[in-house]
């Protein structure tokens, strides 16, 4: 804060407050002598008086004194500056206001929504510039926006910028938008400033300090003053996401309650011709997962919306996904054992929600079903990349290591590293039992032997194995056993990341085991397929929020006037890419939460859901911002702007100041008269 | 009549239809008109007392003797004349008051006395004092007497400090008879030391009367803005705004008036209090009623 006097040549005058004080301190009364009979009353008088008299003359002195001050301060006319350099003055200005958009700004604070304030805090601040002024807006989301590449002497344009602006539903970039603000600054001569006209969200402004750019003023403006509550559906998940016809899917919503009050409210499933409610109650401050469960009977890509009943904030109140329904899974076999693959393909075969494909080893990458069994796979040829991206996408590998597999391709696979000193590059050995082995179950509680407890399906531990390959302990680490051989070795290994990683140990060949001839076989097999098979559709990997852009591959080389994507029967504007044999349209106009409808050739291709971002429906604000190490205290909005760069004038404060201490000292005198 | 200042003919013609005679028994050594406690040979009946060796037997009721069996006195009240001692405060405080000083009004209603007293053939004293007895003028009866009180009057001026209850103490010695002590004061003395002294007047048996003479200036403050008020006993000076003192003056007076009556009723003391800006013979009115 600084103070300016206005008056400042009047400051001589300051000497007056000393009058009062000499006037007290040197006045001496000369009364006329009066004889009395007798003064022995009088001084009775004055000695009971003086103890109440003298502090009362002093008090009448200070506030005598006080009210001098107040005069004479009166006529100094202090103007009082706060947060502004006064260094700059005369200098020209070059400005940046920095508008938040993002989609708690449309929150409603009495008869307008935060952003309106805001915009009408930024008019404030271009009003007051002079014709050499320099100036900008930017409008803060996801990507921030600027009304020109470069700041501007054009504020006409500006203003008219921001009577047409409207909230997005975007979350913010706040170090992006400060950045870009710092770029345009950059080199300019005289007084540089950023106004941020923001609610300072506490959810996006609290997280991380921010670098604030050198020689630059900054002026945080805080808009919106109270705490509106706010209910809000934070996240939606399926799974599995890619699922067969008939099965069951979980719906898994969390909503939150961002106010200090319990809420009450009713959640709205509707997915296919089911619709769903919940009745939710939800403590101050407290969050909830509510569980829906669907089936579908019918193939296809299907929309699973959950919906809020109606609050003051209405744009976080409803999420979107999408699943897939498939008509079979589809199973991919590397043929690198004949026998292992030829029992797989046998078994799966006769299942009739498996489809069954042959895959090639250098072509592993393009295979995007949900499980693939790799029979007699070396691992940590090329392909292996492949096969850890398709693990990472969430797939199922089953993988039956070959005789010239060794500890280092393992360990490569199962444990994602590089081959170690440790683990030597030597094949693995198939090791003959010296008599045959039976198998027992390792995880007792896993899903895959569910089907298994009452026996309809027999014991799953009842083959016998003459041989076995000798995994070593260091490639296995961060596995869990499913099926052990009785003395102990692994059998089915799983690794659980992203995708499942099963180690099969179990050697089907007729001259090692009869595991293939038994009964158990098929539905075990049919069991690890349908639980740890990749549970998410390919696309659905990226959750997408508003702002964020959209895109789309498509296999060859597309033209433009073949993809169409629409978002409420509006087509929006694409930026086709070719990258090798693939076409990717992208588009950064999905600024509203809904479903975005990709078409090829006028058919419906996929729909995309683009949710409200979860960090925007917590609506608190916080009063500061963290600039470096320090925090910077947001100017009130209710404070006029103009009173940032003109500063707000003291004198109706000080004539106030100086009618109470007059009132003030009537008082005191009145009292002493009385006494 | 030779004219005195204090005693002025118009004073002596409306003093004619005033007496002074206190309702009171007093010790004279004349039989006259005034009561005595001495059982003497009046007409008026007193009490009966038993006989006891040496009463006179003169005295003896043979009546109550011959009914009772027992030798009985009747006791007689006894008339004598009266002895008045006037006391004047002479102070320098008594020297306060425009037109008329306290002392001036005083030593007028003291002539008055001084007349009265002498026209019935009693005897009065006067003593001035201040701080202690400056003049002393004996008991007497006669018209050389009441000139030489006028003389000792006139060439009186206010003197020092008022120490009334030290020149009481003082004085007690010098009156030999009792009678009527009239004490004329501004009274600005301790309260109780000056009933401290009259007590011994009062065990003696004199029929004690003060007269307080104050100025109207010293019951209400005069509004004359800031002042320095100089005592005129001790030339002490005190700084103040009489708007300032005038109420609570007006309060510590009142009390000290008030204290002094109190205390004078409890005593049986006559208390009389006088304004100088009113006829001294409102005293005489106060006192006749």
């Amino acid at each position: 804060m600084s103070l300016v006097l206005s008056n400042a040549f009047l400051l001589p005058f300051a000497a007056l407050l000393l009058v009062p004080l000499i006037v007290h301190l040197f006045a001496r009364a000369k009364p006329p002598v009066y004889e009395f009979s007798s003064v022995e009353f009088l001084r009775r008088i004055l000695r009971k008086s003086i103890r109440l008299k003298r502090p009362q003359s002093l008090l009448v002195l200070v506030l005598r004194t006080l009210l001098c001050m107040a005069l004479v301060a009166l006529f100094l006319k202090p103007v009082l500056f706060s947060g502004l350099r006064l260094g700059g003055a005369g200098s020209p200005r070059n400005v940046v206001v920095l508008v938040d958009a993002t989609a708690s700004m449309a929150a409603v604070e009495g008869t307008q929504t935060r952003f309106a304030a805001a915009c009408a805090k930024a008019a404030e601040v271009l009003a007051g510039l002079s014709g050499n002024d320099l100036a900008n807006i930017v409008w803060m989301g996801s990507p921030n926006r600027a009304e020109f590449p470069r700041l501007t002497v054009n504020t006409v344009y500006l203003k008219k910028a921001l009577r047409s602006a409207s909230v997005t539903s975007e979350a913010s970039d706040v170090a992006g938008a400060l950045a870009l603000a710092a770029d345009m600054l950059h080199g300019k001569s005289g007084v540089r400033e950023i106004y941020i006209l923001s609610d300072f969200q506490r959810s996006t402004w609290g997280a991380q300090p921010l670098a604030p750019p050198p020689g630059v003023d900054i002026h945080p403006v805080k808009i919106g003053r109270k705490d509106p509550g706010n209910e809000a559906i934070t996240s939606i998940s399926v799974d599995p996401a890619n699922l067969l016809p008939g099965e069951e899917a979980t719906v898994a919503c969390e909503v939150w309650n961002f106010s200090a009050e319990q809420s009450s409210s009713t959640l709205f499933l509707r997915a296919g011709d089911t619709p769903q409610t919940r009745e939710l109650r939800l403590a101050p401050w407290q969050k909830d997962t509510v569980l829906f469960h669907v089936e579908f009977k019918t193939p296809g890509e299907k929309v699973v919306s959950v919906a809020l009943s109606e609050d003051s904030f209405p744009y976080d109140n409803e999420r979107w996904a999408t699943l897939n329904v498939a008509e079979h899974l589809r199973a991919g076999i590397f043929d690198g054992d004949p026998q292992t693959a030829g029992c797989w393909r046998r078994a799966l075969d006769s299942l009739d929600w498996v489809r069954v494909e042959t895959l090639e080893e250098d072509r592993l990458g393009n295979f995007d079903g949900e499980a693939m069994l790799l029979a007699g796979w070396k691992g940590g040829s090329p392909a292996s990349a492949a096969v850890m991206s398709y693990l990472a996408g969430g797939g199922l590998v089953l993988w039956s290591p070959s005789s010239e597999t060794t500890a280092a391709d393992l360990a490569g696979l199962t444990a994602r590293l590089p081959p170690g000193p440790a683990l030597k590059p030597e094949p693995l050995r198939l090791e003959r039992t010296p008599r045959p082995v039976h198998l027992t179950i390792a995880d007792r509680e896993n899903p895959v032997f569910k089907i298994f407890s009452d026996g309809v399906y027999g014991d799953p531990a009842r083959a016998t194995f003459k041989a076995r390959l000798q995994l070593p302990a260091g490639a296995l680490a961060g596995g869990r056993a499913i099926l052990n051989f009785e003395d102990g070795a692994p059998a089915l290994v799983l690794f659980q990341d992203k995708g499942r990683l099963l180690l099969w140990n179990l050697p089907l060949q007729r001259e090692f085991s009869d595991w293939a001839a038994q009964p158990e076989f098929l539905p075990l097999l049919g069991e690890v397929l349908s639980h740890y098979r990749r549970r998410t559709a390919p696309n659905q990997t990226r959750r997408l929020v508003t702002g964020q852009s959209l895109a789309r591959e498509f296999e060859g080389d597309m033209l433009d006037a073949d993809v169409k994507l629409e978002f409420n029967g509006r087509l929006l504007r694409t930026v086709r890419h070719v990258a090798g044999a693939r076409t990717v349209f992208t588009t950064s106009d999905a600024r509203s939460p809904g479903l975005y409808s990709w078409y090829y050739r006028g058919n419906l291709l996929e729909r995309q859901p683009v949710n409200f971002p979860a960090v925007e429906s917590d609506l608190r604000t916080q009063a500061e911002i963290k600039l470096g190490e320090t925090s910077m205290p947001a100017i009130p909005g209710e404070k006029s702007i103009r009173q940032l760069t003109e500063g707000t004038p003291l004198w109706p404060q000080l004539l106030m100041v100086a009618a109470a201490f007059a009132l003030m000292e009537g008082l005191v005198l009145a009292r002493k008269e009385k006494s | 009549m030779a004219e005195f200042k204090y005693l002025r003919p118009e004073d002596v013609n409306r003093l004619a239809s005033y007496e002074f005679a206190p309702k009171m028994l007093v010790e004279g050594y004349l039989s006259g008109r005034h009561r005595s406690a001495l059982r003497g040979t009046s007409t008026e009946f007193r009490d009966y007392r038993q006989y006891v060796p040496g009463d006179d037997p003169k005295m003896v009721d043979w009546k109550v003797f011959a009914r009772t069996d027992r030798h009985y006195l009747r006791t007689f009240i006894h008339e004598t004349n009266m002895d008045c001692h006037l006391f004047l405060d002479s102070s320098a405080s008594m020297g306060f008051g425009r037109p008329l000083s306290k002392l001036e009004y005083a030593s007028f209603f003291t002539a008055a006395l001084c007349y009265l007293v002498i026209r019935n053939t009693d005897r009065v004293s006067l003593q001035l004092f201040d701080e202690q007895v400056r003049q002393f003028v004996p008991p007497g009866s006669t018209r050389r007497h009441l000139q030489n009180l006028m003389h000792v009057l006139e060439n009186n001026r206010p003197g020092h400090q008022t120490r009334l209850s030290t020149a009481l103490r003082k004085a007690f010695p010098l009156l030999q008879h009792r009678g009527s002590l009239l004490v004329i004061s501004d009274f600005f003395d301790d309260v109780a030391e000056i009933f401290s002294a009259l007590n011994l007047y009062l065990h003696r048996g004199f029929n004690i009367h003060l007269f307080h003479i104050l100025a109207p200036e010293e019951l209400e403050l005069p509004d004359k803005g800031l002042l320095a008020f100089q005592d005129l006993e001790t030339g002490r000076r005190v700084t103040a705004h009489t708007a300032f003192l005038k109420k609570d003056y007006a309060l510590a007076i009142q009390d000290h008036i008030r204290a002094i009556r109190e205390t004078a009723v409890r005593r049986r003391v006559h208390y009389f209090q006088a304004r100088t800006d009113t006829p001294f013979f409102t005293l005489f009115d106060r006192m006749m009623a």
